[in-house]
């Protein structure tokens, strides 16, 4: 019979490698693959050539065909319910409370930290989509944040969108938190959803040259939003 | 000596029931372009190495405590990039002509056309025989197109060599038909 190294670790009395292996062979405490993620959210359907031609900000309006690209990234197969698939980059916020000390000074007492307020900061999303042949940074985004820019994003919740990442791993382990509901596909680990999320940058194109190797051309989107959360699905 | 059983005799027994693979046991049965076939048989005869492409499992780094662990990451397919398949050239360079033509078709720096999408019908099969040249086993290598159109080298002060050339493909990945148990076919012996 093998012997596992976890086992020979407990015979001699347990050791810090030995534990940190048997995490390893935990499917909830091994690691997990960062590149496994997709994105959902729902394109308003403001966004489009009626509401942009209001905005009277071009002569062409009217002619951007805004209704065709979204018609088309609302397609099952790039949005819906296998997420945005053109959405291969992500960069969640951060939670920071702010924190100070009072210094030594203060009656020679040793220094002591305190807390000043939560750094809550409802501008720290921001997303990366790979271009297609037809733009969704230049047909949805940039429509789309210039209409947030005139309506101010404020009451028009037509222009809002629920923005839900779902993080996966892979797994075979039956009952393993959430799985899709066909058979085969993998778990997801967590899910952060941001409530109301406008969009407010598009990265821009950077210098493209006749000399340059094709490659993947990215755009990153930010986003404000209201409030998220972070849900631990359930087994 | 007692429970490993790998001495001379063991060897010599499981090569009587199990036999070894021979490199000429493969054969390139198909490639398509959109489904249809790009070479007739007679040019596939002329193909004379190819590789049956592996898998890869990363192996991300884990270090703990002055000690690396590794644990499995994600999968790619070997040789993705450029799958090569060497011909023998016929005197008419036929074969090579249908590879310049799919080039072509790929992207064509006379017009500015092309084509640059996937195609899931463009597909390579390829065979492993047994010794009584049925087919063992097949994999299909999807999303196939053209990359390289081999150069033909030529030498006038050459004896008459034959000429070869390399006919390079990018896939995106393969999937395998009739696993080895499934297999009825005349040598049963090495499948049992």
């Amino acid at each position: 019979m093998p012997i596992e190294l976890s086992e020979l670790d407990l015979q001699n009395g347990g050791s810090l490698t030995g534990n940190f292996f048997q995490l390893l062979n935990q499917v909830e405490t091994t690691l997990p693959i960062p590149n496994l993620f997709i994105v959902k959210f729902d394109i308003p359907a403001a966004i489009s050539d009626e509401v942009h031609d209001t905005l009277g900000e071009s002569p062409l309006d009217g002619k951007t065909n805004i209704n065709a690209a979204a018609n088309l990234f609302k397609d099952a197969k790039i949005s819906t319910n296998t997420g945005f698939a053109l959405c291969n980059g992500i960069n969640v916020n951060t939670e920071t409370i702010a924190v100070d000390k009072v210094g030594n000074q203060v009656n020679g007492y040793l220094p002591i930290s305190y807390n000043k307020n939560r750094s809550f900061d409802p501008t720290d999303l921001s997303t990366q989509f790979m271009e297609n042949v037809i733009s969704v940074s230049d047909f949805i985004f940039k429509p789309w944040v210039k209409m947030v820019a005139r309506n101010g994003g404020f009451s028009d919740s037509s222009l809002h969108t629920d923005l839900e990442i779902l993080y996966l791993e892979r797994s075979t382990k039956s009952g393993f938190f959430n799985f899709f509901s066909n058979t085969g596909s993998p778990s997801i680990r967590k899910i952060y959803t941001f409530y109301n999320c406008l969009p407010y940058d598009v990265a821009a194109q950077g210098i493209q040259t006749y000399a340059d190797t094709p490659s993947v051309i990215n755009k990153e989107i930010k986003w404000k939003f209201d409030r998220y959360d972070i849900k631990l699905p359930k087994k | 000596m007692a429970d490993i059983k790998q001495t001379i005799q063991d060897f010599y027994k499981v090569a009587q029931s199990r036999d070894f693979a021979r490199k000429y046991q493969f054969r390139i049965i198909d490639v398509s372009n959109k489904g249809a076939s790009v070479f007739d048989e007679s040019e596939l005869v002329y193909a004379t190495t190819a590789t049956l492409p592996g898998k890869t499992i990363g192996a991300q780094e884990v270090p703990y405590n002055g000690f690396t662990f590794r644990v499995p990451s994600t999968v790619s397919y070997n040789n993705s990039e450029a799958f090569n398949i060497q011909f023998y050239c016929d005197a008419n360079t036929s074969t090579r002509i249908k590879m310049e033509n799919w080039v072509e078709e790929t992207f064509s720096d006379a017009t500015t056309t092309g084509d640059g999408v996937l195609h899931n019908n463009s597909t390579i099969t390829l065979a492993q025989l047994d010794t009584q040249f049925e087919v063992l086993r097949t994999y299909k290598l999807f999303g196939v197109f053209p990359v390289t159109a081999g150069d033909l080298e030529y030498d006038m002060t050459n004896a008459g060599e034959i000429v070869t050339f390399q006919a390079g493909f990018a896939y995106q990945f393969f999937r395998r038909d009739n696993e080895i148990g499934q297999i009825v076919n005349k040598v049963g012996k090495i499948l049992s």
